[in-house]
C-alpha cells in the first residue's frame, strides 16, 4: 500500500522517464510531435499515453466517468489511473442515513459523504448524497434491520444489513462503489458469530480485493473455536482458512470490529490486558493479517509505559501508521516511519483535553460551545495530505488540522500548539474514511 | 555553437526537426530541462541543438513562454498569470495546444506543460465522448453491446 499512494502522491513525473519514453517513440512508426491527425494510431488517436495522463490528472471524476465510453484503450487506461484514489480527489467520510441505520423516511437510503479537504474551518463542507443501492434497500426495508460498515477501500465499501441480533440466514452483505452506484450482493458467509472481527483491504499482486471475516464465540473461546474466511471479489467465493492461532491467540480472543486497512494487512488494536508487559512497558500495537499471505503477525509499538488513562487507537496519518494513547488528560500520537520497525516510532503531536472550549453542532442544529472536560475519542483517520485527523465530540465529529507535515515533527509538544478545532461537522462516529474512485465491487 | 553576446549572454542555437534555428540565451533554453541537460553533457558546443520532435512553428511559441519566464520574477506573478492565459489563448486550438504540450512535454518544461495541460483539461471537462473522439482522431472500438454496457455503468457521469 505504501509505494501504491506513493505512486499517486506525485503531482507528475520529472523529466527523465518522459524523455525515455519519447525517445523511444520517435523511433517507431508515429511522429510524436504533429499536427497531421490522418497519422493517428488507432485507438488513443495521436496523444501519447503520458500526455493524455496529464490531462486526466486535471479532470472532475465525473468527466473520467464520461470518457470511459470512448474507447476501449481508454477505458483501460483510464481502470487503472482511476480505480485507486488520488490524492487530488478528496477524502470524505462517508455515513449512515441516520445513526441507526436505515429507518428514516425521508432520507431513506440516502448516505451522507462529507468532503473533508474542502473542509477550512469555515462553513464549506461539502456534503455529498449517495443513494444506497436498491438491492440494500430492499434487504433492509423495517425498522428493525442494521445496517453497518465492515470495511472500506479505494472507493468501495463494505455493508452489512442485518437483524440487531444477527442470525446467519437474515444477514446481507454488500460491496458498493457510493459514488458510480454499482453494488454487488456477496454470498452468505459460513460461520456467524456474536464475536466478530472483519475488514476489507485491497492486494496489489493480485489486483483484488478481500474481505475478512472471523468470528468466535464470546465466552471462554478456545483457539479452534475460531474461524475465519476471507472473500475475493475476483474469485467471487467465500474461502475457509486453516488458520493454528498460536501466539496469536492471547490477542485475537477479545477482538471485534473493523480492521484498519494498511500496506496490504488489516490491523486491529488488541485488548489492552493483553499489550502491556509485565512492567508495564507496551508490547504490541497491533495484530495485522497480511491479505495477500493470509497470515497473522504482530506490530511493535512505541517505548512507552502504560498509560495512567485509559484507551487507545490505531490510525493512519499521511501513508504512516499511528498509535494515539491516553495518559491521564493527555492524548500522546506517534507515528511508525517505516513500517514494522520498532525503532521508527516516533512522537507526533499531543494535547491535552481540558482547557480549551470547542464549537460543536449539537443534536438540535444549533451551534454550541463546549468544554472539552472528558476524555474525547480520538479517531486518527486516513487523510493522506497528512494535515487532517479526527476528534469525535459527543455524537459529533471534529477536524483536526495542522499546518506541520509529518517530514518536520519530532517533537510531540511543538505542534499541539497548532491544532485548531474547526466547526462541528454534526455526523455521528458510525462514518468511514471513503474516497470516490471508479473501482468497480467486481474487480475488474 | 556556442555564440557570445557583447552582454556576455552566453548563445546557444537550437533546430527544430523542419531545420529553422533558433538562436537564444543560454539562460531562455536552460528552462527546458532536456536542453539544460544536454548543455550540461556538451553537446551544444559542436553546432546547433537538435529538436528532432519539435516543428519550427511549435518551437518560437515555446521559446517565447520561455523568454517571458526567464525574464521575470515572482513580484510580476500577476502579470506573468495574465501573461500565460494570452498565450494560451493565442494557440487557440486544442490542435496547437497538445502539439505545445508535446513538445513542453519532451523538453521538459514544467510550467508549460503544466500550463497547456490544464487549459486542455478545462476544454474537454464539459464534453461528450465523441466529441473527445473527434478532438483527438480516437476511433471507437466499442462493440454496440460493449458501449451500451459501458455507458449504462457510467450513467452517473452522464447525468
Amino acid at each position: 500500500m505504501a509505494s501504491m499512494e506513493k505512486k499517486h502522491n506525485k503531482t507528475r513525473a520529472p523529466g527523465n522517464r518522459l524523455l525515455v519514453d519519447q525517445a523511444k517513440s520517435t523511433h517507431t512508426e508515429q511522429p510524436v510531435i504533429s499536427t497531421n491527425m490522418a497519422a493517428a494510431a488507432p485507438n488513443l488517436g495521436y496523444l501519447p499515453t503520458d500526455i493524455l495522463e496529464e490531462i486526466l490528472d486535471l479532470l472532475p471524476i465525473e468527466s473520467i466517468g464520461r470518457f470511459r465510453s470512448v474507447s476501449k484503450s481508454l477505458f483501460s487506461l483510464l481502470a487503472i489511473k482511476f480505480n485507486l484514489p488520488k490524492l487530488r480527489h478528496y477524502p470524505c467520510i462517508l455515513n449512515f442515513p441516520t445513526s441507526y441505520g436505515m429507518e428514516s423516511s425521508d432520507d431513506k437510503g440516502l448516505f451522507t459523504g462529507v468532503v473533508l479537504s474542502q473542509y477550512s474551518g469555515g462553513d464549506d463542507v461539502k456534503n455529498q448524497g449517495y443513494r444506497a443501492p436498491d438491492e440494500l434497500l430492499l434487504a433492509a426495508p423495517g425498522q428493525s434491520r442494521h445496517c453497518s460498515f465492515l470495511g472500506s477501500c479505494n472507493g468501495l465499501v463494505v455493508l452489512r444489513v442485518s437483524d440487531l441480533f444477527c442470525s446467519a440466514k437474515q444477514e446481507e452483505t454488500f460491496v458498493w462503489n457510493p459514488f458510480t452506484g454499482i453494488s454487488r450482493k456477496l454470498p452468505h458467509r459460513n460461520y456467524y458469530s456474536y464475536g466478530f472481527f472483519y475488514g476489507f483491504g485491497y492486494v496489489s499482486a493480485s489486483n483484488d480485493y478481500k474481505v475478512f471475516a472471523a468470528t468466535g464465540p464470546d465466552l471462554d473461546p478456545r483457539p479452534e473455536d475460531f474461524k475465519v474466511e476471507i472473500f475475493s471479489l475476483k474469485t467471487g467465493s467465500w474461502k475457509k482458512l486453516k488458520i493454528t492461532l498460536g501466539v496469536y491467540f492471547q490477542y485475537i480472543q477479545w477482538l471485534l470490529g473493523m480492521g484498519l486497512f494498511l500496506n496490504g494487512a488489516l490491523l486491529w488494536r488488541p485488548r489492552e490486558s493483553s499489550s502491556w508487559g509485565e512492567k508495564g512497558e507496551l508490547t504490541i500495537v497491533a495484530i495485522a493479517f497480511d491479505l495477500e499471505k493470509e497470515k497473522f503477525y504482530l506490530l511493535p509499538g512505541p517505548p512507552i509505559q502504560i498509560s495512567r488513562g485509559y484507551g487507545s487507537r490505531l490510525g493512519v496519518v499521511g501513508e504512516y501508521l499511528c498509535f494515539s494513547h491516553i495518559d491521564g488528560y493527555k492524548n500522546n500520537i506517534w507515528v511508525m516511519k517505516e513500517y514494522c520497525d520498532e525503532a521508527s516510532w516516533v512522537p507526533f503531536i499531543s494535547y491535552t483535553f481540558t482547557g480549551f472550549t470547542c464549537p460543536y453542532q449539537s443534536g438540535d442544529g444549533k451551534e454550541r460551545e463546549g468544554r472539552v472536560e472528558y476524555v474525547c475519542d480520538f479517531i486518527p483517520q486516513y487523510f493522506k495530505d497528512g494535515r487532517y485527523m479526527l476528534l469525535q465530540f459527543g455524537y459529533d465529529l471534529h477536524v483536526l488540522k495542522w499546518d506541520n507535515n509529518l517530514e518536520e515533527s519530532d517533537e510531540a509538544e511543538k505542534y499541539s500548539k497548532k491544532i485548531k478545532f474547526g466547526r462541528a461537522l454534526g455526523v455521528p462516529y458510525a462514518g468511514v474514511p471513503y474516497a470516490q474512485t471508479l473501482a468497480s465491487p467486481y474487480a475488474t | 555553437m556556442s555564440i557570445t553576446t557583447e552582454n556576455n549572454e552566453k548563445m546557444i542555437t537550437l533546430m527544430s526537426s523542419d531545420g529553422e534555428e533558433f538562436v537564444v540565451e543560454e539562460a531562455v533554453a536552460a528552462q527546458s530541462q532536456t536542453i539544460k541537460h544536454l548543455i550540461e553533457d556538451g553537446c551544444s558546443t559542436e553546432g546547433s541543438i537538435p529538436l528532432p520532435n519539435v516543428t519550427g512553428r511549435v518551437l518560437s511559441e515555446v521559446i517565447q513562454y520561455c523568454k517571458k519566464h526567464s525574464s521575470s520574477d515572482d513580484k510580476e506573478e500577476k502579470e506573468l498569470e495574465a501573461w500565460d492565459a494570452e498565450f494560451v489563448k493565442a494557440a487557440d486550438d486544442h490542435v496547437a495546444l497538445t502539439d505545445l504540450m508535446m513538445a513542453a512535454n519532451f523538453l521538459d518544461i514544467k510550467g508549460l506543460l503544466d500550463l497547456v495541460a490544464q487549459t486542455l483539461a478545462n476544454m474537454i471537462t464539459g464534453k461528450s465522448p465523441e466529441e473527445v473522439r473527434r478532438m483527438w482522431n480516437i476511433k471507437n472500438d466499442f462493440t454496440p453491446e460493449e458501449a451500451e454496457k459501458v455507458r449504462k455503468e457510467n450513467q452517473w457521469a452522464f447525468e
